[in-house]
């Protein structure tokens, strides 16, 4: 009897940590996922218009996206919107900086309300696909300007798509893909058509 | 005493941490391998991705200071693009300073350094008031394009090369984390062989202490009755004589339990020099002794039992007082109880007390061994 104690205590700590070791594996392991965001696709069937020389941001949609609106919008614009502010840490600076402008959400709004998938292109033709119904809990804004300065294309700007990522506690990279810099086209892909 | 029972408790506590120890050990440095694995991979394709979007913004630049140098026309594509490619270049090289193996290799980082550093000298030109100077643009775009290409050449030498620095490198690194992994993987090995040997050695010991007496080193009581049973099932055939000393008690009483003792070590020595060679000899009891002899011949067995008489008139000094040791035995032939255990041992004792009673030197055989020596016969 006496001998049987000390068998069972090793076996449990043993599978205890083999148990630990492989979840620890798995999660070291695991990738980081991005739900949120794909490779851009490569449809260009859009309702176009022409440019206006003060333009930050042009949004087009998809034909059959379900939206049917276009719209172009000038600094002035933009900052005519609510402005949100917020500091947070993020992957291309050491320390948390300050960023504010509009939400996505109300800029979307101006043009097509219930946009669910998003095509956003950076000036360098730099494109990426959103899943907006997934990353509109984020509350991403489309920062206009940095730490109270207006952002320039050597800042990333003049538009930076942000997340407040240290409100939401995300400390990983996973959501860097959707942070685009020197944003200057939306496309709206896909909008819910039951409220229209 | 107690501090080496302290010790013992201090070692079976070690042996039941130091295999739970290894193996997380072994977890933690194989987890360790491959988030080293993962990290290089990972600051791998952003180092690459950003220069290889580096390269493209200088391709793009380029492209728009040759399309203005040759038409005039437009400034505002060749400020965008030369705005554009400066916004790439920090985040280029604090990709390549992140990464565990870029940063090692000096030539790419200096190059990106210098070709920044050249994007740098031309802002008054570009961005400044007034019209763009087409005959101090063509010398700057020329230098661009050398910087551009170096880039590219370093990146083909460098990186994607099968026997390029950076392949040599990961190589290196990730041999280093493996190297943790296997050495303790051979140290448990050694530990799990270390432990095996310890258990045969434990083995081996309670197994001969089972199956021998302490204090004579004569077969167990035990040992024995297993020999005897097995025996008797296979029917192997065998005599069985049954010992015991004369007067122990008195000798037990009048010097003492170590004099008795030593008299059983005496006794038992003479055992093994000559019985045990036919047989085995065990201690059943206090002074009580059996003798599983290989030949069932009651004549044989005689002349091997004369040996050890002659042995025995050998006395056993204690104290300085010489002690003679006197025998009664009992004999039987495991073929007359039809190999019947019980039968046998039964025999086999009333054979030693009627010894006993008698005051025999010789042995008494068990009365079906005397009456039926045909039957005996025959079965040899």
């Amino acid at each position: 009897m006496n001998k049987k104690k000390p068998l069972n205590i090793t076996l449990a700590v043993t599978i205890a940590v083999v148990a630990v070791s492989l979840l620890g594996g798995r999660f070291l392991s695991s990738p980081v996922s991005s739900v949120v965001m794909s490779a851009a696709s490569e449809t260009k069937t859009f309702e176009t218009a022409p440019l206006k020389p003060d333009t930050l941001l042009s949004i087009q949609s998809l034909k059959g996206s379900g939206c049917g609106r276009v719209e172009q919008f000038s600094a002035t614009q933009l900052l005519a919107l609510p402005q949100q502010q917020f500091t947070t840490h993020h992957s291309w600076s050491e320390e948390a900086e300050l960023f504010s402008g509009p939400l996505l959400q109300d800029v979307l709004d101006k043009t097509c309300s219930n946009a669910e998938k998003i095509k956003l292109t950076a000036l360098n033709d730099y494109a990426i696909d959103m899943d907006f119904s997934e990353v509109k809990k984020f509350r991403p804004i489309i920062a206009l300007s940095l730490n109270g300065k207006r952002l320039s294309i050597r800042e990333k700007g003049p538009l930076w798509v942000m997340l407040p990522l240290d409100k939401h506690k995300i400390f990983d990279r996973s959501m860097d893909g959707l942070m685009i810099w020197q944003l200057s086209d939306i496309t709206i892909l896909k909008a819910n058509d039951k409220t229209l | 005493m107690t501090k080496h029972y302290s010790n013992r408790k201090l070692s079976g506590l070690l042996s039941i941490i130091l295999g739970p120890i290894f193996i997380l050990s072994i977890a933690l440095a194989t987890a360790n391998l491959f988030s080293t694995y993962k990290t290089l991979h990972y600051q791998k394709q952003e180092s690459i991705w950003s220069i290889v979007q580096l390269d493209k913004e200088m391709g793009n630049a380029l492209f728009e200071t040759q399309r203005y140098i040759n038409s005039g026309l437009n400034e505002k594509p060749l400020k965008t693009s030369y705005e554009i490619l400066w916004s790439r270049f920090p985040v280029a090289i604090s990709s390549l300073k992140r990464d565990d193996i870029f940063s090692q290799i000096s030539g790419l980082t200096d190059l990106i350094h210098i070709a920044f550093d050249h994007i740098k000298s031309a802002e008054l030109m570009i961005l400044g008031p007034g019209v763009i100077n087409k005959t101090k643009l063509k010398p700057w775009v020329r230098e661009l394009n050398g910087m551009a290409n170096e880039i590219n050449q370093q990146l083909l030498q460098n990186i994607a090369a099968s026997n390029s620095e950076y392949s040599t490198k990961t190589f290196n690194k990730i041999l280093t984390s493996a190297l943790v992994p296997v050495v303790l993987i051979a140290t448990f090995i050694l530990y799990l062989g270390y432990l095996l040997i310890t258990l045969r050695k434990e083995q081996r010991l309670n197994l001969h202490m089972l199956a021998h007496d302490t204090l004579t080193e004569l077969y167990s009581r035990d040992m024995i009755m297993r020999t005897i049973n097995s025996f008797c099932e296979n029917k192997t055939p065998f005599g069985l004589l049954s010992f015991d000393l004369n007067k122990f008690k008195s000798v037990n009483d009048t010097f003492g339990h170590h004099a008795g003792d030593q008299l059983l070590i005496h006794l038992a020595e003479k055992f093994k020099k000559t019985l045990s060679k036919f047989g085995m000899v065990g201690r059943i009891g206090g002074d009580e002794f059996l003798w599983i002899t290989d030949s069932n011949d009651p004549q044989i067995i005689r002349q091997q039992y004369s040996l050890f008489l002659r042995a025995l008139k050998d006395p056993c000094v204690i104290n300085d007082k010489k002690i003679y040791l006197h025998i009664s035995a009992g004999g039987g032939i495991a073929a007359d109880c039809d190999f019947h255990e019980t039968c046998l041992l039964e025999n086999v004792d009333q054979a030693m007390y009627q010894a006993k009673s008698q005051q025999l030197k010789e042995i008494f055989w068990d009365n079906s061994t005397i009456n039926q020596p045909k039957n005996k016969a025959a079965i040899i």
